[in-house]
């Protein structure tokens, strides 16, 4: 397994648990009524905020134990950093691939605000579309090294 | 656009250079392993700086280490 594949399982965790946790936190905000009026805008752009900052700490910390924990699996001392030009294409593929679907998520989300929904939809759909893109940008990312590229 | 196929014999080369791994000539090009891998089952194209960098390797011209089948 290349360096490349183990950061793209790592991002997978990471989306796993960093979206679990926001989507938990937040319906339960939602439940409380806290994203109701001005005050509610600004609380949520704080979640996703959070959400962000949260996103990269989680991604450095799973993508340094999933390193570690691999090379000690397959019992290599000097694992690869090596990412090359096909890692790079494949890459390309997969983004290319994640911008069509982020693309629909957002036409959606600006459909549905013009349907008359608030701010907290819009922008947890933006934040949904986004997830998908990445989690497709994954999966194709994975099918291009599983069959060949 | 057909793609045609660009097939090689890095992995002849490979055993007539002291039997080399595809570790070791990922290592000498600067790639990784999975890479070797997919070009010598010709199931990746390489660039031509890497292809020029591998027939380097084994001190061979481009065409006889990399062969190109039209679709």
């Amino acid at each position: 397994m290349n360096f490349e594949v183990k950061n793209i399982y790592a991002g997978l965790v990471t989306m796993a648990i960093i979206f679990t946790i926001y989507a938990v936190v937040v319906a339960q905000m939602y439940g409380e009524g806290r994203f109701e009026g001005p005050e509610g805008n600004a609380l949520l752009a704080k979640a996703i905020l959070a959400l962000m900052l949260g996103g990269v700490l989680v991604h450095i910390l799973v993508a340094i134990l999933t390193n570690i924990v691999l090379a000690i699996i397959a019992r290599d001392p000097k694992p690869s950093f090596v990412v090359d030009e096909r890692d790079k294409l494949i890459e390309l593929r997969g983004l290319r691939v994640s911008y069509y679907v982020f693309g629909a998520g957002f036409v959606t989300a600006i459909a549905v605000m013009a349907l008359g929904a608030g701010v907290f939809w819009v922008f947890n759909l933006l934040l949904a579309s986004c997830a998908v893109s990445t989690l497709v940008e994954a999966v194709v990312r994975l099918a291009c090294y599983r069959r060949g590229f | 656009m057909a793609k045609g196929k660009v097939e090689n014999i890095i992995r002849r080369l490979r055993f007539e250079h002291g039997e080399m791994t595809q570790k070791e000539l990922a290592e000498l090009v600067g790639v990784t392993r999975q890479t070797i891998v997919a070009i010598e089952k010709a199931k990746y194209a390489p660039s031509l700086e890497l292809a020029f960098l591998i027939a380097r390797v084994f001190k061979h011209p481009l065409e006889e280490v990399f062969s190109y089948t039209p679709p």
